[in-house]
């Protein structure tokens, strides 16, 4: 009967670490604030529909990397999101911080893309339109996307 | 026996002015690029044109400010940093766009050179 009430007690002490173990291991992740991940998603869509990809650079607006300086925005915005995430997955609390790095840069993104809109808008209007390239100029009172690439 | 006593005071002395001196010099890159940019917003289109942007950019830039007081050169504190920048270049944009569309609009209304 005592060696039973061990056994029982043994494997109950077992089971009770396999789930210490577990539990310990599940909260190595942690999890973005769902909030800022929607409004994240929110602003990409917006980018999206802003044609933020279709920006088209020009000699007084290039970025390091040779695109629009909007596009390069884009990309790092997505580039730290991804690194959110994994660090989120790591366990590691800077991944809050990195979601915000992202929004910033995916805000800055469409800001830049509305600018270059207007800019070309104003342009325009006092005869001095940019030339048309690889890139469709569209007027940003037009539906969206206001950049478009020429199929 | 004295003079080893005031030869230590003095390098204990003077490791605290290196220190300070290293403290307030080595500020991160980023943080400096922020203030500067600041500075300009300021004095620039964006107080005029984008105070509501101008603002949120300067709060964040307040926070980065203030972790470098407390805690020095920390990861948060760059993180602050870089995105006070984005968003006081984002001010920038607003402003710029606030410009162009005004322009734009007295374009269109107005009947041009004939």
């Amino acid at each position: 009967m005592i060696l039973q009430r061990d056994k029982v007690l043994k494997a109950l002490i077992g089971s009770l670490a396999v789930v210490g173990v577990a539990s310990v291991l599940g909260c190595a992740s942690i999890q973005l604030p769902p909030n800022e991940v929607a409004s994240f998603d929110a602003s990409l869509l917006t980018a999206k529909q802003v044609g933020v990809e279709h920006v088209p650079s020009d000699r007084a607006h290039r970025g390091g990397l040779g695109m629009s300086p909007a596009k390069e925005h884009l990309i790092l915005a997505n580039d730290q999101a991804a690194v959110a995430k994994e660090l989120a997955a790591a366990g590691d609390r800077r991944a809050e911080f990195f979601l915000a790095r992202a929004q910033s840069d995916l805000d800055l993104a469409v800001a830049l893309a509305l600018q270059a809109s207007a800019h070309a808008d104003a342009a325009c209007s006092a005869g001095l339109c940019p030339p048309i390239g690889r890139y469709e100029f569209q007027s940003a009172s037009a539906a969206a996307p206001i950049w478009t690439a020429i199929r | 026996m004295k003079t080893t006593h005031l030869s230590l005071l003095s390098l204990a002395l003077m490791a605290g002015f290196l220190n300070a001196c290293a403290t307030t010099t080595n500020v991160p890159g980023v943080l400096e690029l922020a203030r500067l940019s600041d500075a300009a917003a300021r004095s620039g289109l964006p107080a005029k044109f984008a105070p509501r942007e101008l603002s949120a950019a300067e709060q964040t830039l307040e926070r980065a400010n203030q972790e470098w007081v407390r805690k020095g050169d920390t990861e948060t504190c760059r993180d602050l940093a870089y995105i006070a920048e984005n968003r006081l270049e984002l001010a920038t944009a607003v402003a710029q766009t606030k410009l162009d569309r005004a322009a734009h609009g007295s374009n269109e209304t107005s009947p041009g050179p004939l």
